[in-house]
């Protein structure tokens, strides 16, 4: 009797996992094809309005733009100055990434110090990075150090002030306990600090690293002779569309490979909720 | 009977006492804390200025860091000549309408796409790719389109501030706690009812937040595309000096951009706990 009773309960459980399983299957269809048709239907206008509606002078075509990203990837124009976009991107997001923490850190320690210091840092901070590009260009030339310099104080005052929120949002009741039981400084670091610190360090350095690589381009931007930056702004001065277009297109793809790459960062942060940032470049 | 109760009430009333003498300690203690570190602030902020006047001249090439006083001189004399309030005008007037545009379409658009489940999933790689795009590198694009007048500025600023409002908004519309809109079903909300009395209410603190800091990016994006191709503006006073090694007056239009940001942010988180003073946001961007 039971035995029979049990075997309708897991036919039953069986078939309505079936049924969960194929409307999970339907859905991921639907959304499949209708985001595939919505970029099919946005090039296929794209490339007919092209010529006919809109002069290719002005919006270029998909086929245009292909073929310029296909020439520059031919003739090593792409790899040439994306190096340089990506080397400067690098070297400053390590520059701004490591000073900021280190110096928020040591300052966030000491309460009252940071009190002080903290209306500096958030006036430096509400300077909007990119006015300071033509200051670091006069003092630094056109070369690579200025987009460094720009990257890096892109990345510096995020994680600056996240590593510094991480270190302050630490319960002072904690820190007495572990004192009272006789923790020593290093581990109260080790087993408080730290501890609590890190999400908020790391989802700084997640949000940076595209940071860094707007803050390249704006280098760039406003002055150089290399970098996809450059190209783009070249294409823009000899008013080839394609080329601005496929320009874009190309820091785009980089900026993405950076936030997939970033993705392991989020799992490694299982045991706490998460500090939720979307993958952003900070809206640049 | 009156003498039982004498002793107990001078006992409470010595422990009142001890308690506030305790509190006004403490009240004191913290006053002294402020003023050290207010004191402290103020000090710092004037040691930089005194080193930067009289000190950094003489470890680097003047030329390079100019000093705090050639550089209020120069923002004196731009203010005086009436040069810096029409740069000032056609960079606010840029920002301004782009933030407004940007704002309002990020609004609009994350309520619409929020009113259907499915068809925020479908959107949503794309709304990160485009959230991916290095915005400066559109700004030859649009000049290419609109020119160099005031065009191609606001739709920058616009496009800054859009993404930033909306990816905000619809976060705080889709986290809207489940179990109270269901319990408004029940009680038989409407579907106004429910968008004007849950998910208004409880999205409005990301909303405003977000609103709050676009500010600065909106000015962030006209003066960017100032600096790529303009005839008028912050950004280009800021690029025409750069170009002719007038350091002073890069200087100037730095501190003028920072005072416009640091104003605008200021007169928007007061009206941010003016209308949301419930709940802190948690923002992105």
């Amino acid at each position: 009797m039971s035995a029979t009773v049990s075997s309708a309960g897991a036919m039953v459980l069986a078939s309505a996992r079936r049924e969960h399983l194929a409307a999970r299957r339907a859905r991921r269809l639907f959304l499949l094809t209708t985001r595939l048709g919505i970029v099919v239907v946005v090039l296929v206008a794209w490339e007919l309005a092209s010529g006919t509606l809109l002069r290719p002078f002005y919006i270029s075509s998909p086929s245009a733009v292909a073929q310029t990203l296909a020439e520059w990837a031919a003739n090593g124009e792409l790899w040439y100055h994306g190096q340089f976009t990506v080397t400067a991107a690098f070297f400053g997001y390590l520059l701004g990434a490591v000073s900021g923490v280190l110096v928020a850190w040591p300052l966030a320690m000491v309460r009252l110090a940071y009190r002080v210091v903290e209306p500096y840092f958030l006036v430096a901070y509400s300077v909007p990075a990119v006015a300071m590009g033509p200051v670091f260009i006069l003092w630094f030339g056109i070369g690579m150090t200025p987009k460094i310099l720009i990257a890096a104080y892109f990345v510096f005052f995020i994680v600056f002030i996240n590593t510094a929120a991480g270190f302050r949002q630490v319960r002072q009741e904690l820190l007495d306990v572990t004192k009272v039981m006789g923790a020593s400084g290093r581990d109260q670091l080790r087993t408080v600090l730290l501890p609590s610190a890190t999400p908020f360090i790391l989802a700084a350095l997640r949000i940076t690293l595209p940071a860094a690589m707007i803050g390249a381009v704006t280098g760039e931007f406003i002055s150089s002779n290399r970098g996809l930056g450059f190209l783009t702004r070249d294409a823009a001065s000899s008013f080839s569309t394609s080329g601005v277009i496929a320009g874009v297109l190309s820091l785009s793809a980089i900026v993405l490979l950076m936030n997939l790459l970033l993705r392991p960062l989020r799992r490694a942060l299982r045991w706490q909720e998460e500090i939720d940032v979307p993958p952003t470049t900070g809206g640049r | 009977m009156s003498l039982d109760v004498a002793p107990a009430t001078r006992g409470t009333q010595r422990a009142e006492m001890v308690l506030r003498a305790v509190a006004e300690a403490e009240h004191r203690r913290r006053r002294r804390e402020r003023a050290g570190v207010w004191l402290g602030t103020a000090g710092l902020g004037i040691a930089i200025l005194l080193f930067w006047q009289y000190g950094l001249g003489h470890l680097v090439n003047p030329r390079y860091v100019s000093d705090p006083l050639s550089i209020g001189l120069r923002i004196g004399e731009l203010v005086a000549d009436g040069e810096i309030t029409r740069h000032i005008a056609v960079t606010l007037t840029e920002a301004g309408i782009g933030f407004l545009i940007g704002a309002g379409l990020g609004l609009l658009s994350a309520f619409a796409l929020s009113q259907t489940a499915r068809g925020y999933e479908v959107f949503e790689p794309f709304l990160i790719g485009f959230y991916s795009i290095p915005k400066i590198a559109l700004a030859p694009l649009f000049i290419l389109w609109f020119g160099l007048g005031y065009t191609p500025k606001i739709i920058m600023a616009a496009l800054l501030v859009y993404f930033i409002v909306f990816v905000n908004t619809a976060t705080g519309i889709r986290e809207v706690s489940p179990g109270l809109i269901q319990v408004c079903r029940v009680f038989g909300a409407s579907r106004r009812d429910l968008l004007v009395k849950v998910v208004l209410p409880s999205a409005a603190p990301a909303m405003i937040a977000s609103i709050r800091i676009t500010c600065t990016r909106a000015i962030e994006g006209a003066v960017l595309s100032e600096f790529v191709a303009s005839t008028q503006g912050l950004g280009y006073l800021v690029a025409r000096a750069s170009r002719a090694f007038d350091i002073e007056t890069v200087f100037a239009g730095i501190v003028v951009i920072a005072a416009a940001v640091m104003t605008a942010n200021a007169l928007l988180r007061l009206l941010e706990t003016r209308v949301t003073p419930w709940q802190p946001a948690r923002i992105h961007g």
